[in-house]
């Protein structure tokens, strides 16, 4: 799946930033139903939880909201709010959580109704698996990876969101591939 | 990390799932999106974060040095240009060459003998009353400026007085302590310009002044004689320190060179060069 798909192109981006910070509403909506999809899928492959990952969209969003004055410029308004929902996922990780999720046999009945059972759990185990993988990578090579992989943004959006070069997001991509590739090497 | 691999990897990081959030997830959204959703100029922050970053204005602070720099070392080199040449310049250039006119034409018969006969025609020269040293107190000493070939000195030597040997004697008078001083070329060396030295005990004698003023080493003085013998101008170049430019026009106001040959000369104390000026 190309994530960046459902990501607004760039101008389209800029001509509604340009509105919203002529103060028009309509824009700032037109901005959350343009992003809000991509930022919940990014968060659905952190956590595997989707209603965990409405919960953290609405933080996100809120966090946003309420430091939009602090927004810079410098990057796109969706590499922002990345930014902001992928910190918002770290400091869940750090919080006990309220609400326990759905065993996993009831959560793929509920997501998956259509697919096979055998399908279903091999998909769901090679998913688990990898968010793990993910999971235990150095937090700079974590960002660049969910953030070129699960939260669909170009490797120059990146490079503006990391602080650093496009090269620099390029090798920091190929070092998490090759830890991944080592520990996923079972996986089909 | 092998392209299948890589695959792998990218596979597993995409999902071929197209997942869907909760519907009521916009829902909630919108609720949550305030009223003044308002975002800070971006095309305004763009230009303030650019004329606020440290390495632009470093750069515009290092052209602007740059540039003053350049400014100033092309005013120092057109200054330096523009000024006239001194006149130790064009006195170094022209006793170069004169040596180099010198040795060229030393390497010819014709010149090996033109060289020779200006010493050889000094003698008599300087053996007229008007070279004596009392009817001209500051009698220049004509001389080779060749090292090897004294005999224009040592013929003017012989020209002085048996008092003045004496007094030579007793003060020392040395090639190595010698002052310069300066008289016109005569007739015979006019094609060719000799260098032309006097010893400082001479100077000192002829100026009737103690030793201990002697003139320092680092002393240029150019003086102007007229057509009476009479120095008429001093030009004094001398550290601080050393003597004033009255004492150097004092002593050199009481001399009288050899009359009907004004011109221009360079004092070079202890250099034993003596050059006179272009003109």
């Amino acid at each position: 799946m190309d994530q960046s798909a459902s990501a607004p192109p760039d101008a389209a981006e800029k001509e509604l930033m340009r509105r919203m910070a002529a103060g028009d509403r309509d824009a700032a909506e037109r901005m959350l139903e343009s992003t809000y999809e991509q930022i919940w899928r990014a968060l659905y492959r952190m956590t595997g939880d989707r209603d965990q990952a409405a919960d953290l969209t609405q933080d996100a969003y809120r966090k946003a909201w309420q430091s939009i004055a602090s927004f810079d410029g410098r990057s796109l308004f969706s590499t922002w709010l990345y930014r902001i929902a992928y910190t918002t996922f770290l400091n869940s990780l750090r919080r006990p959580r309220l609400v326990e999720p759905l065993s996993e046999e009831t959560e793929r009945t509920a997501t998956s109704p259509d697919m096979a059972a055998d399908q279903t759990v091999l998909e769901h185990e090679r998913e688990r698996r990898t968010r793990a993988a993910v999971m235990e990578l150095p937090d700079e090579l974590r960002f660049v990876i969910t953030a070129h992989y699960w939260g669909g943004l170009p490797i120059s959006e990146i490079a503006r969101a990391a602080g650093i070069t496009a090269m620099g997001v390029r090798k920091r991509l190929r070092r998490a591939q090759n830890t991944l590739a080592t520990v996923l090497g079972d996986l089909r | 990390m092998n392209p299948t691999e890589r695959e792998k990897i990218e596979r597993l990081m995409r999902s071929d799932r197209q997942e869907r959030p909760p519907d009521d997830l916009l829902v909630r959204l919108r609720e949550d999106l305030p009223d003044q959703a308002k975002i800070p100029d971006p095309d305004k922050r763009e230009r303030e974060s650019y004329f606020g970053r440290p390495s632009v204005w470093l750069t515009a602070a290092s052209l602007a040095m740059l540039f003053t720099f350049t400014f100033m070392l092309s005013r120092i080199t057109f200054l330096d240009q523009s000024t006239e040449p001194d006149i130790v310049t064009i006195l170094e250039q022209q006793r170069r060459a004169t040596k180099i006119s010198q040795s060229a034409a030393d390497e010819t018969p014709v010149g090996a003998a033109a060289r020779r006969r200006p010493a050889d025609e000094l003698e008599p020269q300087a053996s007229t009353p008007e070279a004596t040293l009392e009817s001209a107190p500051a009698t220049a000493v004509v001389a080779d400026p060749q090292p090897q070939s004294p005999p224009a000195r040592v013929s003017v030597v012989e020209e002085k007085t048996r008092e003045e040997r004496s007094e030579s004697a007793a003060i020392g008078e040395s090639r190595e302590s010698s002052a310069v001083a300066a008289a016109p070329p005569p007739p015979a060396a006019a094609g060719a310009p000799l260098a032309r030295s006097v010893s400082r005990p001479a100077v000192v004698r002829k100026a009737r002044l103690a030793e201990e003023i002697s003139l320092p080493a680092e002393l240029r003085v150019v003086f102007t004689v007229d057509a009476s013998g009479r120095v008429v101008e001093v030009s004094v170049q001398s550290q601080p320190g050393l003597p004033r430019r009255e004492e150097v026009e004092s002593i050199l106001g009481q001399w009288t060179f050899e009359p009907g040959r004004p011109g221009s000369f360079e004092l070079l104390v202890q250099s034993s060069d003596l050059q006179p000026l272009p003109g």
